[in-house]
């Protein structure tokens, strides 16, 4: 599939205001979201599982070693995003970190409501997709986490 | 200590008897001294504490704010507490739980005491006769289930405390202060925990209306302010237009209006 189709479908995704688009061509497969605001902001594409692992692209087009099987884990507030408690401590996580299920990843603010976002699996942070302090949207990709 | 522990004994008693709320307030833990209501809290929570699951603090020694901050209260006459919340609506809705609980303090502090200015400043500081009254720390654990998803809304209520540190004597007020005679914590709390199992309701109901009833009583919409994200020392000016339907505050910056969904507000007629 060429470029210009995959523009197509991102511009049928903000148009027509439809939640998700997928489709399937030569073994490989596209979904288009759209986020909360009706703007189609994330890409995944993945190929049968039988081939090789699949790259995961966002939407500033940088591709993340990860495999099929990484794991996204997306923001269940509108709000803003911090990677520390205070503006004074280390970070949470770092790319390369490994987490376990349980450990605080990022907070997210909004309205002085403080929601700690957890990590589910035991992996290794493969990509941190937001910068510090910058609002982020309801279901936004946060991090990218690779299962051990 | 026993002195301490026959005072609380008798607050905790007069609250049960002034409580007339259904689910809040209901199952309590009456602590004499306590780190931290909001870290007991969630601890009881992680471990099943029910909806409305009330701490009582009667001294909190490490009481937090925003970002680690620092809250603190002198021991026997304030109210420290933290109240769990399971409520029945939407985690992404949270936060329209600051905007609830602003409004159940406001609400009790003229119910109970007749100042002369009673405010909201974005989001959730109470202002009586412009100093502040009351602080709040919201933190929530929004799990893969709802039912284990969960609110823990922490409040310091300054109530009979008169005299303040001097960093804080021109920016710091109690219900005394305001109305020039003591007031019964035991009843404050059972009064707040009415007004707040009320507002749960109407957010439950009409989670749209919350916003507009908050609007009205906002600190400072029309006039000049700063937004600073102490994370990044970013500030951002311009004039508060109000808060939109999930609570976040509009400013408008050179024509635009733009969405904040933290930072400190401070306002250009502000005195502190």
């Amino acid at each position: 599939m060429d470029l210009e189709r995959l523009r197509e479908i991102i511009h049928i995704v903000e148009e027509t205001g439809v939640a998700e688009i997928e489709i399937e061509q030569d073994g490989l497969r596209i979904v288009v979201r759209a986020s909360s605001s009706g703007v189609a902001q994330h890409i995944v594409t993945s190929v049968p599982s039988n081939s090789s692992p699949a790259p995961v692209v966002d939407e500033s087009g940088s591709s993340a070693p990860a495999s099929s099987t990484a794991v996204e884990v997306r923001a269940p507030i509108v709000g803003t995003f911090y990677l520390s408690s205070s503006p004074d401590s280390a970070p949470f996580v770092e790319v390369g970190d490994h987490v376990n299920p349980g450990d605080v990843l990022c907070i997210i603010e909004a309205m002085k409501l403080m929601n700690e976002i957890e990590a589910e699996v035991s992996g290794t942070v493969m990509e941190v997709l937001v910068e510090n302090a910058n609002p982020i949207e309801f279901d936004q990709p946060l991090f990218i986490i690779e299962p051990s | 200590m026993s002195g301490n522990r026959d005072a609380l004994k008798k607050l905790r008693i007069q609250f049960q008897g002034a409580l007339t709320t259904e689910e809040l307030g209901q199952t309590t833990r009456w602590l004499n001294r306590s780190p931290s209501t909001n870290t007991h809290a969630r601890a009881w929570a992680d471990a099943g504490a029910p909806h409305g699951a009330l701490v009582f603090a009667d001294h909190q020694t490490a009481g937090r704010g925003r970002h680690d901050r620092t809250w603190s209260a002198e021991p026997g006459l304030n109210l420290t507490v933290s109240v769990i919340l399971r409520p029945g609506i939407r985690p992404a809705q949270y936060s329209l739980i600051t905007l609830a609980a602003s409004l159940a303090v406001l609400d009790t502090i003229r119910s109970n005491c007749n100042p002369v200015s009673s405010r909201i400043k974005w989001p959730n500081d109470i202002l009586v006769d412009g100093k502040k009254c009351c602080g709040m720390l919201l933190e929530s654990v929004i799990g893969t289930d709802p039912a284990e998803s969960f609110v823990i809304l922490g409040i310091g209520l300054n109530v009979n405390q008169t005299d303040f540190p001097d960093t804080l004597q021109n920016t710091a007020t109690s219900i005394m202060l305001a109305c020039g005679r003591p007031v019964d914590r035991s009843q404050i709390l059972a009064d707040l925990l009415g007004k707040l199992e009320s507002i749960l309701e109407t957010l439950e109901k009409r989670p749209e209306s919350i916003a507009t009833l908050y609007q009205k009583e906002m600190e400072g919409v029309g006039e000049r302010m700063t937004l600073t994200d102490v994370h990044t020392d970013r500030s951002y000016e311009g004039v508060l237009r109000g808060v939109d339907e999930a609570g976040a505050l509009q400013m408008e910056i050179e024509s635009e209006i733009h969405s904040f969904h933290a930072g400190d507000v401070r306002l250009q007629t502000e005195k502190l």
